[in-house]
């Protein structure tokens, strides 16, 4: 008993404010992340309908012509990057539905979880970032 | 006694060390994403503006004065899109950034109202990049109406 009474003096709580601004933001990244999840299905299901036409398509912009096995490399690796892509949206997705799940049940371990999920989303974008900002970097010289 | 911590932990969640590790670890993360891509935006702008000089060098030298002009008409069509840029960018990183230190900030120093503060920071971060998507969705829709329009 004793124990249970000393918990909140080394237990920080988050006010209403906190809960608000946290409540907005999963508002957001859902509606984010599902729109994603629609952009990056239907680029898949582009992709793989207009295997075919990309080789017209590609050599219409110039000398370039490409074998059918080079597109379908150039497909393969617009696919790993959409599929890369769709991780990190997920990420996103699994900290909204999680930190919202732990609001309503009032549940610490949860939203430790969401936290988490918050953070690896935010250690991927830093990795896209610097990848391109090494990209920038590349076209000034 | 008893009673009165239950009803207490209706309204508030406990942030215990477990949340504050994870929290703290999101934050760190964010403000090192943020301050990447102020660098990556401020980098950007730098390479339109060398890329447009190059541009115009090259016409002046092989064309004369009057493709000069050209090339800085080209230059005025890209500066809004540059501008916008460039504010939209430095608005993610102030907003990240500021979630970032003063969510520590606040976990440092144990105080709930800077901890929120910070989050309502995110909560800024999240909407802006939400509004802009909500811009690109319609303006991907009038072009595909407008597309649609031109070949029928």
């Amino acid at each position: 008993m004793e124990q249970n009474e000393q918990a909140p003096l080394f237990d920080m709580e988050l006010d209403a404010q906190g809960q608000t601004s946290l409540m907005s933001v999963t508002t957001w990244t859902r509606f984010m992340t599902i729109t994603g999840f629609i952009v990056c299905g239907l680029a898949i299901i582009g992709l793989l309908a207009a295997k075919d036409d990309l080789a017209d398509a590609i050599a219409s912009y110039g000398s370039i012509s490409a074998s059918s096995s080079e597109i379908g490399i150039l497909v393969i690796v617009c696919v790993i990057v959409l599929a890369i892509v769709l991780v990190w949206l997920f990420l996103l997705f699994k900290a909204s539905t999680t930190i919202k799940r732990a609001l309503v049940s009032r549940n610490s371990a949860e939203l430790a979880d969401g936290f988490k999920h918050l953070r690896n989303f935010f250690i991927l974008s830093t990795i896209f970032s610097t990848l391109s900002l090494i990209s920038t970097i590349k076209s000034l010289f | 006694m008893e009673l009165q911590d239950n009803s207490h932990s209706l309204f508030s969640v406990s942030l215990d060390e477990n949340v504050k590790k994870n929290l703290r670890g999101a934050a760190k993360w964010a403000g090192n994403a943020a301050l990447v891509g102020l660098v990556g935006t401020i980098l950007s702008v730098l390479v339109f503006i060398v890329g447009q000089s190059r541009t115009s060098t090259r016409y002046q030298s092989s064309e004369g004065f009057n493709s000069f002009r050209s090339g800085g008409a080209s230059q005025s069509d890209g500066l809004p899109s540059l501008v916008i840029g460039l504010i939209i960018g430095i608005a993610l990183f102030y907003f990240l950034n500021k979630f970032s230190k003063t969510t520590i900030a606040g976990l440092d120093g144990g105080d709930s109202p800077t901890v929120s503060e910070g989050i309502g920071n995110l909560a800024t971060y999240f909407k802006i990049i939400g509004v802009i998507f909500i811009v690109m969705i319609v303006v991907v829709f009038l072009g595909v109406l407008v597309a649609i329009g031109s070949k029928a």
